[in-house]
């Protein structure tokens, strides 16, 4: 497959050389980076995408670029439309760059510089015990594995659904029946300014595709476990998703991301989720990769009248990890819960943003985000909530806390209101500390050693948003997950 | 005490009533013969301006080298604030009373034009209407007019004079301090006021001394098209204290007009510095036109141990208020401490908040940040903390409401926080929301019209800030409050 | 003084008050009883001018005028108290300053000379004892940081200090000691004369130990089901409400 950019778009993009800047004085006036986008800057900053995404797209997607899988859905004007826009919109705008706010904090240079290729169809067959030990969770699930971005169905459990869902692989539904995606896909998450979520656009090949029929409750959850392989060149993976649930309908969406081996790999991944109104989605995300990897995730939900969306959040992996999780509510009554949690030690980065947009009035949102902080990691919570015109007897909240373990690990914390209308109840609060001393030596004067003592309280600190995830086998899972890799570098008791 | 205040905010209240003063009394233009400059802004005039000043060599290199850094910057726009393009050219950057050709040696030789537009404005410089107890420095336009009370200040060695005359003076105070807090190259809004700076106010504060008198300065802006760019300098030495006030007006105008002022604090060991600040520039009118753009940037240094610096700010005026008082803690044991009501209404547009940076051990700081809007007022907070990697034991705690009247309002809340040192405790807390029904219902059967139901509760919601305040400030606060809420029920 | 002719209320479309008649003269103690839910709050709110209500038919008139018309601070300028269930804090504004805007208020609009602070504050001295609350409140923010009682007391306090016409008591008697129980019915009975009326809004009778009222109505299910001497109230303390039954019948 050949992805026709032109050249002259290319041409044109090229940078006449960076704006000027002021030197930045660690006490300056410039708490804030620029705040509109850089395009609308003026014509110096215009053209200045900088070379970095300009070469990236060029080495990965640009012209005469073989990718090594085929684009479902070439016939469709839709779709390719779709990947049109995106493609130039990347062109356009390259990856977020560091003046961008909302990337402040974020170091995509190790992203961007980096040389990541479309990984082929793996030659190695895995077998289902190599990863038994990643789906005893819950035996009845539904399940759909995804080797480095590929549905790989020996792997996946898909038999028991009943006739009336749709869980299949995406590639499939573009090719047969896209009109179940047409009315969403890409039409929930912005490539505009959103370099990550546009070259996912662009190149979008396969990912989960769920359909939950009106009135439909599914009992069992869905698992969706997206394994990385990487043999030996870092690889790139871009699993797209799309939830569609009708009105009044209910499941719940495990999304589990490991590696299977050692070498760096970049996941970008990019879900899409419909709530019709009455729908309920119950959305678990769990990143547990080798520490050499990068993730970023895009996840954004519409919301319709009373739907509930909960979505937890644990980032354990990676060395880099961006998650961006959006609701709309766009339907009076809707309910949305974002929670979150990272866990970080060595040098990792873990950046998790949360967007709740309340458009419609009568809606509610709670966050709750956590990060525990350990050697020279940083951990970054921006939290964003806006209130439109309208939209009132918004009832929101938005907490965040961070528990810094070392004196060279940062928590950077951003908790934002946006509020455009007058019947609003909304609060935030954000914490940074450490463990509190007096607990600490309640505990010691009781006999239990000190490195317990921390482990029991650092365990403490997270177990308050594990007890959030609302199912049994799950919850155990992710909190053995978490009590493993504090073990890991507390040290054991 | 606190039930005396609020007698004396009581009576003032009924006074504004029965005067029937509109809402804001201080747009009245004083009709005075001035000595201006002709519009626009480069090397030359910026000599002009230093030579009409007779500027030691050091002064003119260094807005020279400002002015060189500003032509490189581009004009801030991460904000949330927006206005159309300013026409720096088409600005005027000096002008100044022709009577105070000289400055003026005594109050006798002050022009009684301005003596009687700073006593309208309430503050009267003739020493036997002095309020007890009170310094001012009138700052009229681009130069300081008059200074009172200066000779008991002397008797204590405390040093109170425009910017000019202490240029002249103590030339090698003014260049060992001057930038250090704040340099040129900060922002755009300093470089320019580097630049063109006028005049303002300068304060020293010697070893030990505790400044017998609040110290105030009293800013006017009069002509028309003209930009006041004052600059501010406090220095308190070693185990003194000092409380300072600023207050402002300006006439009503169909120009939006610029304010770039810059104000520099800074406290040596165990010194303390409290600034307070009643900003009532003209804030345009119901339709959101005119008014000033209040482009400030003040920031203290808290250099020597358990130093102490506090901002406390009420904002009512102003068409755009964009400033951030911020004190960097460098002291072991240092404190810093930001309260501030902000008041947005018809269509002003504030971002303001603080920041504060923890470089030295067991520092701490506070922030109380109140914001109200109502009409088509555009209120957002904006507040850094940051903890440095050395900074052990670093506190800060932050508290963050808005209150909204109207559903045509906005409020915005950004705090940043950045910490770096594990034994830091940082805690931000922020909530929005509209008058609670039952409060209001509460206050109507006893009997109060929604009126002034709501500027008592909103008084009351501002309190713990008012109360930070120096008594006659706070009057004035709760005064100018009940004033910029007036006609925002229903 | 308040006739009350078959009133009817909804909140959200919810039938309340389902037609409600009551007349009170100057002088007299009516006393309000009924189960949870059967509306009393909602009379007494309704009767102040809280915003929430739907009047779909009957009318009130207080003092020769049509209340129900009258913007609420109107009302409590034309002598109307309620002392509610459950007082509301606001923050920052002192319990004096909120008395005094709304003493000077009332007497502004009744033509009398607003009091200064002198004067308010030796009134206020002068009364403060009866209710037992301490000066120190006073200088405290409108009922932050009260307890219950404190919170009761206050509106006490408020009440004799405004002097009202028509005082309605919303249920103050619940969340009281037998102290501040006693001193509230003692507040009560001071300010009994024949020009002032009561309304008493109560779900115990433990109230009645200390205030003898004229009337005793009991409210179940938006009607009054049945109206008797202080007599009844024994009986309610005994039978319950239950034997009463709900309904039109009354």
């Amino acid at each position: 497959m050949i992805l026709d950019a032109k050249t002259s778009d290319l041409n044109q993009i090229h940078s006449p050389g960076s704006p000027i800047k002021a030197k930045n004085s660690s006490v300056s006036n410039k708490i804030a980076a620029p705040k509109k986008p850089l395009a609308e800057k003026s014509e110096l900053t215009k053209n200045s995408i900088n070379n970095t995404s300009q070469s990236w797209f060029h080495r990965n997607l640009g012209t005469k670029r073989e990718l090594p899988f085929r684009l479902p859905g070439q016939n469709l004007e839709w779709l390719q439309s779709c990947r049109k826009v995106a493609r130039e919109h990347f062109i356009k705008y390259g990856f977020p760059q560091k003046g961008e706010e909302s990337w402040k904090y974020t170091r995509t240079n190790l992203i961007t510089k980096g040389e990541y290729s479309f990984p082929e169809p793996l030659s190695i067959k895995l077998d289902v015990e190599e990863i038994a030990h990643l789906i005893q969770v819950d035996k009845s699930e539904f399940r759909m594995v995804f080797v480095n971005g590929y549905f790989t169905p020996h792997l996946s459990s898909l038999m028991k659904v009943p006739r009336e869902l749709t869980i299949k692989s995406l590639a499939e539904i573009l090719d047969n029946r896209p009109e179940l995606a047409e009315p969403y896909l890409a039409r929930i998450v912005k490539t505009d300014r959103q370099g990550f979520c546009a070259i996912n656009t662009t190149a979008m090949n396969d990912g989960a595709f769920i359909h939950i029929p009106a009135n439909t409750k599914l009992t069992h959850p869905i698992h969706l476990l997206y394994l990385n392989y990487s043999q030996n060149k870092p690889i790139i993976c871009q699993p797209r998703n799309l939830f569609v649930f009708d009105h009044n309908s209910e499941a719940m969406v495990v999304e589990n991301h490991v590696s299977l081996s050692e070498n760096s790999h970049f996941c970008n991944s990019v879900t899409e989720i419909d709530l019709g109104d009455g729908a309920k989605l119950n959305h678990q995300w769990v990143q547990n990769e080798n520490p050499l990897a990068l993730h970023i995730s895009t996840l954004t939900a519409k919301q319709g009248a009373d739907s509930q969306f909960t979505s937890n959040n644990f980032a354990l992996g990676a060395a880099l990890c961006r998650s961006d999780v959006d609701s709309k509510l766009e339907g009076e009554g809707a309910k949305c819960t974002i929670n979150g949690f990272y866990l970080t030690d060595n040098n990792r980065h873990m950046d998790f943003h949360t967007r709740i947009d309340h458009f419609k009035p009568h809606c509610r949102s709670q966050e709750l985000v956590k990060g525990i902080l350990a050697q020279k990691s940083r951990g970054v919570f921006n939290g964003k909530l806006v209130v439109h015109p309208g939209a009132n007897g918004t009832d929101a909240s938005q907490k965040n806390a961070n528990l810094l373990l070392s004196k060279e690990a940062e928590a950077d914390s951003k908790p934002e209101l946006e509020i455009f209308a007058d019947d609003v109840k909304c609060a935030h609060g954000a914490t940074v500390g450490q463990l509190d001393g007096d607990a600490l030596f309640y505990l010691t004067s009781r006999g239990i050693a000190k490195k317990e003592a921390e482990q029991l309280l650092t365990m403490g600190f997270a177990q308050e948003v594990i007890d959030l995830i609302d199912h049994q086998p799950w919850q155990r899972w992710v909190r053995e997950l978490i009590q493993k890799r504090l073990t890991h570098f507390l040290g054991a008791p | 005490m606190e039930l005396a205040l609020w007698e004396i905010i009581m009576k003032k209240t009924t006074l504004i009533e029965e005067l029937g003063v509109a809402d804001y009394p201080q747009g009245f233009v004083t009709d005075i013969a001035a000595d201006t400059i002709p519009p626009g802004l480069d090397e030359n005039i910026i000599r002009t301006i230093s030579s009409k000043k007779n500027e030691p060599d050091f002064l003119l290199s260094w807005r020279l080298a400002a002015f060189r850094h500003w032509q490189t910057l581009q004009e801030p726009s991460w904000s949330s604030v927006r206005y159309p393009a300013i026409d720096y050219q088409s600005l005027v950057y000096y002008s100044a009373p022709k009577s105070n050709k000289k400055g003026p040696a005594s109050l006798d030789e002050v022009d009684p034009e301005l003596l009687r537009a700073y006593e309208k404005l309430g503050v009267p410089l003739e020493e036997q209407k002095l309020l007890s107890g009170v310094a001012v420095d009138a700052v009229f336009d681009s130069v300081s007019v008059a200074t009172t009370m200066r000779d008991q200040l002397a008797q204590h060695g405390v040093i109170f004079c425009p910017f000019s005359e202490a240029v002249a003076k103590y030339p090698e105070l003014v260049e060992k301090y001057l930038g250090s807090v704040v340099p040129y190259r900060d922002n755009y809004f300093a470089a320019l006021n580097a630049s063109v700076f006028s005049d303002g106010s300068f304060c020293y504060v010697p070893k030990g001394v505790h400044c017998p008198m609040e110290l105030s300065t009293y800013f006017r802006i009069n002509a028309a098209n003209t930009g006041q760019f004052e600059r501010t300098l406090i220095i308190a030495e070693a185990g003194s204290s000092v409380s300072y006030l600023e207050g402002c007006s300006a006439p009503r105008r169909d120009e939006n007009q610029l304010h770039a002022a810059v104000v520099e604090l800074v406290a040596m060991e165990d010194a303390q510095i409290k600034y307070s600040t009643v900003q009532n520039w003209y804030p345009g009118d119901s339709q959101g036109k005119g008014g000033i753009y209040n482009f400030v940037t003040k920031r203290g240094e808290c250099r020597g141990a358990r130093s102490k610096i506090s901002w406390t700010q009420v904002e009512t005026g102003s068409a755009i208020t964009w400033k951030y008082p911020s004190v960097i803690l460098r002291g072991d044991n240092s404190t810093g401490s930001f309260h501030s009501v902000a008041v947005t209404r018809n269509f002003q547009q504030a971002d303001t908040g603080t920041k504060m940076i923890h470089l030295g051990r067991n520092t701490s700081s506070t922030i109380l940040s109140k914001g109200i809007s109502a009409g088509h007022g555009h209120n957002a907070y904006r507040g850094l903390v940051r903890v440095a990697g050395k900074a052990d034991g670093a506190r800060n705690h932050t508290q963050c409401d808005s209150l909204l009247i109207g559903s045509q309002c906005r409020a915005h809340t950004y705090p940043y926080i950045e910490v770096k040192n594990p034994t830091a405790q940082v805690e931000h807390e922020a909530t929005t929301s509209k008058i609670s029904e039952d409060q209001l219902f509460y206050c109507r059967q006893r009997g109060l019209d929604p009126e002034d139901a709501i500027s008592m509760i909103v008084n009351g919601f501002c309190q713990d800030v008012f109360q930070e305040l120096p008594m006659e400030f706070a009057v004035e606060a709760h005064k100018l409050l009940s004033l910029s809420l007036e006609g925002s029920v229903g | 003084m308040l006739n009350i002719n078959n009133l009817h209320a909804q909140v959200d479309d919810k039938d309340i008050l389902k037609g409600i008649n009551l007349n009170i003269a100057p002088g007299e103690v009516h006393v309000v009883m009924g189960p949870n839910g059967s509306g009393k709050s909602t009379l007494a709110n309704l009767l102040a001018g809280r915003d929430g209500y739907t009047v779909s038919q009957g009318e009130v008139i207080y003092k020769g005028k049509d209340l129900l018309t009258i913007p609420t601070e109107e009302r409590a300028w034309a002598g109307i108290f309620l002392a509610f269930q459950y007082p509301v804090e606001i923050p920052g504004v002192s319990n004096l300053q909120l008395l005094k805007a709304a003493l000077n208020a009332k007497r502004r609009n009744n033509n009398l000379k607003e009091l200064d602070a002198f004067e308010f504050l030796e009134m206020v001295r002068s009364k403060i004892d009866s209710v037992g609350m301490s000066e120190e409140l006073l200088q405290r923010a409108v009922n932050v940081g009260f307890s219950g009682g404190e919170k009761k007391r206050n509106e006490i306090l408020q009440m004799t200090i405004l002097e009202p016409d028509l005082v309605i008591l919303d249920e103050t008697d619940s969340g009281l000691d037998i102290d501040a129980l006693r001193i509230v019915g003692r507040s009560i009975e001071a300010m009994r004369d024949s020009q002032r009326a009561f309304l008493i809004v109560t779900h115990y009778q433990r109230m009645l130990d200390s205030i003898k009222p004229d009337y005793i109505h009991v409210l179940s299910d938006g009607y009054i089901v049945k109206t008797g001497g202080s007599e009844l109230a024994l009986e309610l303390e005994e039978r319950g409400y239950s034997w009463l039954g709900k309904g039109e019948a009354a």
